[in-house]
């Protein structure tokens, strides 16, 4: 039973996430918005055409998308399976991410270095939290059934979150809807991707999304005992993975409909603060666990 | 017997790997393999003095192989020279005392500590490999940067059997991985951002050695098992950092090989010039960013295994471990992204000028045969040895070491596979930013833009705005002033009465040592 509610979380979360969020930021501001499916829709319409490459072209420009997807698709089979430890989702994260900054910066365009130096300023910053983040994943840590240990577990989750928004390049880090490469970090990476390359890059895009949320989602229930009665047990845990995962989309369509993206030297002040914080609070639980 | 086959295994995949190396000549390259196999025997036979006389006639061969290019360079010389003398000098006390002396080893710890640059004892570094020629460099971090390891296992491992010592080590050695890789990410010269970032990954083998000691020395049976597994990754991470560190030096030493062309905005774009496929010329890179594939991958990934075992111990000395996470993680994180930098700005930003041309050498794929050796031998690790070490690794461990093994495989198939069948279409070209007509040689990106937006908030509590090291400059203003008081003040005109002067001075100093050793012997203290 757990491995057919893995199963299809694995092949319909990546296909959902991406629009949902799209949607409920549309419903949020007032706004129609797009279908569901318009996220597929436009990978597939990019999957249709020729791609037009840089002037100097290489290594990255050839197979980076391909690279980007591989490494995706990896971090989210570890994730939705479980089928080797948390820690390797980091590496296969930061493989992406040399693939979309090579592909930018290979282009040898302002924009490209311009996004592929911030984009890897937000690397610096959020891979320590998140190294930290999946080892408390990885161990067996638990909250217990209290007010202490819950509100400990509540900062982690929100500290983590934060980590999840700038690996995702969610305001207040990153905010595509500027529509100005001066502003934009994930777009200006991509400026120069085009047809099947560009809708490559957008599904290791909407891959990563379900990862980095599954494993929010996963980092809450399985560190936790507050289950109370046979339907919130650890063993029904995978099936409660889709839900919340596709809740925390939700949550995150509104977060992105009233967040605004904030100044850049502000990024590294709060990943430090947020770092320590999770230092912080992991030492108390260790503490309380001893 | 691990360890000396090991070493055998290392000195000889080196040895080669120098060998074939374009610039030595014939009777360089023969006196080089003497050595190695001196070397090799001394270790074997545990003659600590032939060690030792191989070691360091070793390290001068390699200083006097290559020419003086100019004048900084004698500044670099002399760091090498003044750091090993000093560690010689701490070797000798060892050699001099009985074998089993504990005050013995805290001289050969000292000694070794100098030689592989433990923070704090890493002061040389920099300063030796700011001007350095960069097959000097590859040879003293890629390769005797590892001997005082040996040594440290051999001699004083067994021996110090206190959890203080390895918790100060610890404690030091995590320091060192962050201040290493911090200064490394904001460096503006090609030898300095490896110098330090040497500097992190050596203070990361020393904080291997240290957990290992940590867990010999606890009565915890939990974190007792882990010794070997944390002996292991320190093996895992010499073979990483010795063979990815020369691999680096060889690749940038093709375009070093000035001051002007050490600094990192004089060079961007230059890589592509040199004509070697990127696919190659990354591959050092990959293995600082712990890219699956790669032997760092299987450093780094391990690491975290193995914190992750020691957070869940029911024990109080575990929660040492995340502060030392928090420094750990920070220096890898920048330490390997500094690669990274260093990468992008030379090999994929485009030319920024065309006043100082490189020959390309594609046509000639034997003047990157060494490069081929070199990464054959970064990426092999990370395939075979989690399949022949992982015994070694308890429990769940075990099994993930195998996890990573296949995860190589898996990333390195899929990149191979697509590289060879791909289709190879002609694909129509242009570019949109800034217009397709716009000259984008123009566009080239500096290193700064990498480093600068984190220097406010990271950098500048370690590092001057000109790249120089706050820690660094501080000990060496320290050290001018204590060995240049007003009566030993270096001048550019000697007085008549200077000579004289210098005369009793040393003199003085004969007669303290004298009386050093008249207190000692005679009066038994």
């Amino acid at each position: 039973m757990k491995e057919i509610f893995q199963l299809i979380g694995f092949i319909l979360l990546p296909l959902l996430v991406g629009g949902i969020i799209r949607k409920i930021r549309s419903r949020a501001q007032n706004r129609k918005g797009p279908p569901l499916s318009q996220v597929l829709r436009d990978i597939y319409r990019n999957l249709q055409k020729e791609p037009v490459v840089s002037l100097q072209p290489g290594f990255f420009i050839e197979y980076a998308p391909m690279i980007a997807i591989m490494g995706s698709i990896i971090a989210w089979s570890i994730v939705s399976f479980e089928w080797t430890s948390f820690v390797f989702i980091v590496f296969f994260l930061v493989l992406e991410r040399v693939a979309i900054t090579g592909f930018a910066s290979e282009n040898g365009t302002s924009f490209g270095g311009m996004g592929s130096a911030r984009e890897t300023l937000l690397s610096i910053s959020t891979e320590p939290t998140l190294l930290l983040m999946i080892l408390v994943a990885q161990s067996h840590i638990q909250m217990d059934a209290s007010i202490t240990s819950f509100s400990m577990g509540a900062l982690f989750l929100v500290a983590c979150f934060y980590a999840v928004l700038v690996e995702l390049s969610k305001p207040p880090f990153d905010d595509p809807r500027t529509h100005l490469e001066l502003t934009m970090v994930h777009e200006a990476m991509l400026l120069e991707a085009s047809g099947r390359k560009f809708a490559m890059f957008e599904i290791s895009y909407q891959i990563k999304s379900a990862t980095m949320l599954t494993l929010l989602v996963k980092l809450g229930l399985e560190h936790t005992k507050f289950h109370k009665n046979d339907y919130l047990s650890p063993s029904w845990i995978p099936f409660w993975v889709i839900p919340a995962v596709l809740l925390s989309a939700v949550g995150l369509g509104i977060w992105e409909a009233f967040c605004a993206r904030r100044k850049w030297s502000w990024v590294p002040e709060l990943m430090g603060l947020i770092f320590l914080v999770i230092l912080f609070l992991g030492t108390l639980v260790k503490l309380h666990d001893i | 017997m691990i360890d000396i086959n090991f070493y055998l295994a290392l000195c000889s995949v080196v040895t080669l790997g120098l060998l074939l190396a374009p610039k030595s000549g014939k009777y360089s390259r023969l006196l080089i393999l003497f050595q190695f196999t001196l070397l090799v025997f001394a270790f074997f036979s545990k003659k600590n003095f032939l060690t030792v006389i191989s070691l360091e006639s070793l390290s001068y061969i390699y200083f006097f192989l290559y020419p003086k290019d100019h004048k900084d360079q004698g500044r670099s010389i002399s760091s090498f020279i003044v750091s090993g003398s000093i560690s010689a000098i701490f070797l000798s006390v060892w050699i001099f005392l009985p074998s089993q002396s504990i005050i013995g080893t805290y001289f050969l710890a000292v000694a070794v500590f100098i030689k592989s640059s433990l923070l704090l004892f890493h002061f040389w570094m920099p300063s030796a490999y700011e001007n350095g020629t960069a097959e000097i460099n590859s040879f003293s971090s890629g390769v005797m940067a590892i001997f005082p390891f040996f040594l440290f296992l051999e001699f004083v491992y067994p021996l110090w059997n206190e959890p203080i010592f390895y918790l100060i080590l610890a404690s030091i050695a995590s320091t060192g991985v962050f201040v290493g890789g911090v200064s490394s990410y904001f460096q503006s010269k090609v030898s300095l951002l490896l110098a330090y970032s040497s500097i992190e990954k050596l203070n990361f083998l020393w904080l291997c050695i240290a957990l290992a000691g940590i867990a010999k020395t606890t009565t915890d049976t939990g974190f007792h098992i882990l010794e070997k597994p944390f002996l292991i990754l320190f093996y895992f991470g010499l073979i990483q950092h010795s063979i990815s560190k020369v691999f680096q030096f060889s690749l940038m030493g093709r375009i070093w090989k000035s001051p002007y062309l050490n600094q990192l905005n004089n060079i961007r774009g230059m890589g592509r010039l040199l004509g070697i496929p990127t696919a190659l010329s990354i591959i050092g890179t990959m293995s600082f960013m712990a890219i699956p594939g790669t032997s760092g991958f299987l450093v780094e990934s391990m690491y975290l295994l193995l914190s992750s075992q020691v957070l869940d111990i029911q024990s109080g000395r575990s929660i040492a471990v995340l502060p030392v996470l928090v420094l750990v993680f920070t220096g890898l994180v920048t330490g390997g992204v500094s690669h990274l930098r260093l990468f992008y700005t030379v090999f994929l930003s485009t030319v920024r000028t065309t006043e100082l041309e490189i020959k390309p050498t594609i046509e000639n794929s034997k003047y990157n045969l060494d490069l081929y050796w070199l990464a054959t031998m970064i990426l092999l690790p990370s395939l075979t040895l989690p399949f022949f070490w992982n015994e070694y690794f308890p429990g769940t461990t075990g099994v993930w070491l195998k996890d990573a093994g296949i995860l190589s495989f898996v990333s390195l198939g899929f990149v191979i596979v697509v590289m060879l069948f791909s289709p190879k279409k002609k694909i129509k070209q242009a570019t949109w930013d800034c217009g397709s007509k716009a000259d984008i040689t123009r566009t080239s990106v500096t290193g700064e833009t990498y480093s600068l937006p984190v220097r406010s908030s990271l950098g500048r509590y370690l590092v001057k705005s000109n790249g120089e090291s706050r820690l660094d400059s501080t000990v060496y203003k320290f050290i001018h002033t204590l060995l240049n008081p007003y009566w030993y003040r270096i001048k550019q005109m000697l007085d008549e009465e200077d000579l004289s002067n210098y005369l009793a001075i040393s003199s003085g100093g004969v007669l303290v040592i004298l009386l050093l050793f008249f207190i000692k012997d005679i009066l038994g203290y």
